[in-house]
């Protein structure tokens, strides 16, 4: 829940920030343009101006030459009428105007401005205001180069181009870092689960030496009683002690198998071939428990693993499967070939496995059973995964337990 | 977490380089004049006449318009002398050092730089005088019978007019 509570609030952070930055950006760049227009707009009434002085003065206006700025393309002085009265080409002054755009400013009075895209393919300001000389109102035209202007824009761009690759790492980063923790953590719950195994090797290796042979000599003695007695009460206890000797040897055999190595030397194994003696096994317990057992292997289907491991795959989830089956239930195994594997299926029609439990059906030691181990199925896994395949637990069509197994196909 | 170390570094790396390349990609520093039609583009409202030294001549293939670099007192100006096999052909030697004058339409490119399309060009250092464009702009290039106009006079044919929007050809005015 608290790392929930973190992770909402680093993402919460993350898109609150992203969400500034590019507000910030994209209004950074909104402000830009009408500062470079304001910039143009400024130094075209400055030019306008200097250059109606000069007119005033000099009405050949060959002193407007004199008046040389980089930023402007061109200039020209257009009458009412469309006759060129001064033109920085001086090749076109005395001709007549190629089209009609200082028009609105002779019929309205007032400056206009707007881009213009010129025959080099260059776009420029274009700057018309209202030129009083010589008694009439003509209009100035001045084409000014945009370059200098915008520089205020492409800055402002490039900080905002800035801004949005640099959140873009970032999310990479973030979702990168992310996925590396999870990786980190995933691989330190492997090494975590690695060493709870060579731990419990440990003490696999201990029950062995130290557990097992006195249970051999308490088992051994019990049956000795157990012939010695005659039918009754003392008889009874030394049978006690057998059959409880007999399950503590079966846990130490389990503790042994589930922490013992990944098996070896996979073979292909006929699946019918060992399920068979399986069913014949334990026909009598499904009699005894008063359930049935439904088969349905094709005879030529084979898988890759080892055969005893099979076996005691197949064992226990039958088992399991009849343990949890009502009266009169049927326990069905079935298996098909999907592709490249095998799917085995192991179902019941017994009250089922809880949603909630089916994560940790496979762990060690879990069992809900009175006086189970809890290792079956943790044995179960182990060796699926050894050989490749997976195992899960799933809700039967027909309510029950099934037992999903998909294992490599020979 | 001694595993993650170099991806993490690798990934503050990127994020403090990306911007750079990226940057630059999307100004598009290499072909910042894209704008600009060097080819054709001509407008007779911008025409001007300048002289100036020769800095460098760039007839290079990765250049599809022979050209050279022109210090005009201050300012070094591009003047764009028409594609570079029409150049190699009929084009003046000219080398670095060499003074000349130029007619042309000026224009600024997006990359800041002022080309100028050169109309007619003098190497005032050894006479020669070359015509890449009719009067009206026109480059000589386009064909249509315009043929060759290398020579000392180039021909003048009176006062320009100008010419209405949109008009087919070489020189063209402000739409």
């Amino acid at each position: 829940m608290r790392r929930l509570l973190v992770a909402l609030l680093t993402i919460s952070f993350a898109l609150v920030l992203t969400g500034g930055l590019s507000w910030f950006a994209v209004r950074n760049y909104r402000a830009a343009a009408p500062l470079a227009e304001e910039n143009l707009r400024g130094l075209a009434l400055t030019l306008a101006g200097a250059m109606e002085s000069l007119a005033a003065r000099d009405t050949s206006l060959t002193s407007l030459n004199s008046l040389v700025s980089p930023e402007v393309a061109y200039s020209a002085l257009i009458t009412g009428q469309g006759k060129i009265l001064f033109h920085t080409n001086a090749d076109l002054t005395g001709s007549v105007v190629g089209d009609a755009r200082h028009l609105p400013v002779v019929r309205e009075g007032t400056m206009r401005e707007g881009r213009v895209r010129l025959g080099t393919g260059e776009t420029v300001y274009e700057f018309q205001a209202p030129f009083h000389f010589a008694g009439e109102v003509s209009v100035l035209r001045l084409a000014l180069h945009t370059w200098r202007a915008e520089a205020v824009m492409r800055r402002a761009r490039q900080g905002q181009m800035v801004i949005f690759s640099l959140l873009a790492v970032g999310w990479l980063m973030g979702g990168g870092i992310v996925l590396l923790l999870h990786r980190q953590a995933v691989q330190q719950r492997l090494a975590d689960r690695q060493h709870e195994l060579a731990r419990l090797g440990e003490v696999g290796a201990v029950l062995a030496h130290e557990v097992r042979n006195p249970l051999a000599g308490i088992k051994g003695y019990g049956q000795l009683l157990v012939e010695r007695f005659p039918a009754g009460r003392e008889h009874d206890f030394a049978g006690l002690i057998v059959s409880e000797a007999v399950r503590l040897e079966g846990l130490v055999d389990d503790i042994l198998l589930y922490t013992r190595g990944a098996p070896e030397n996979l073979a292909t194994v006929n699946l019918a071939a060992v399920a068979l003696p399986i069913l014949t096994l334990l026909a009598p317990q499904a009699e005894e428990l008063g359930a049935r057992i439904s088969c349905d292997l094709p005879d030529d289907l084979a898988v890759c693993g080892q055969e005893e491991g099979l076996r005691r795959v197949l064992l226990n989830l039958l088992t399991n499967a009849l343990q949890a089956s009502p009266e009169n239930g049927v326990v069905t195994l079935a298996a098909r070939r999907a592709g490249k594997w095998v799917e085995l299926t192991v179902a019941d029609q017994g009250g089922g496995i809880p949603a909630e439990m089916r994560a940790e059906l496979f762990l060690p030691f879990r069992t809900s059973k009175a006086r189970g181990s809890g290792l079956g199925l943790a044995i179960c896994k182990k060796i699926i995964d050894g050989g490749g395949g997976s195992i899960r637990a799933e809700a039967a069509p027909g309510g029950g337990a099934l037992l999903r197994v998909v294992l490599p196909a020979a | 977490m001694r595993t993650a170390l170099p991806t993490i570094i690798f990934l503050l790396t990127l994020a403090l380089v990306a911007p750079v390349p990226a940057g630059a990609a999307w100004w598009g520093g290499g072909d910042a004049q894209r704008d600009l039609d060097l080819e054709s583009g001509y407008d007779a409202n911008t025409v001007i006449t300048a002289s100036g030294l020769v800095t460098a001549m760039v007839i290079d293939e990765a250049k599809p318009q022979a050209r050279f670099e022109m210090a005009t007192g201050e300012e070094v100006w591009v003047v764009i002398l028409g594609p570079r096999k029409y150049w190699t052909e009929n084009g003046v030697a000219l080398k670095v050092g060499d003074r000349v004058t130029v007619r042309g339409s000026k224009a600024q490119g997006k990359d800041g730089v002022v080309y100028l399309l050169a109309q007619c060009l003098t190497d005032e250092s050894s006479g020669a005088e070359v015509a890449l464009r009719n009067e009206s702009g026109r480059p000589y290039w386009a064909g249509n019978g315009a043929g060759n106009r290398l020579g000392r006079n180039g021909s003048r044919s009176g006062p320009l007019r100008q010419q209405s929007p949109g008009r087919v050809g070489g020189g063209r005015m402000g739409r």
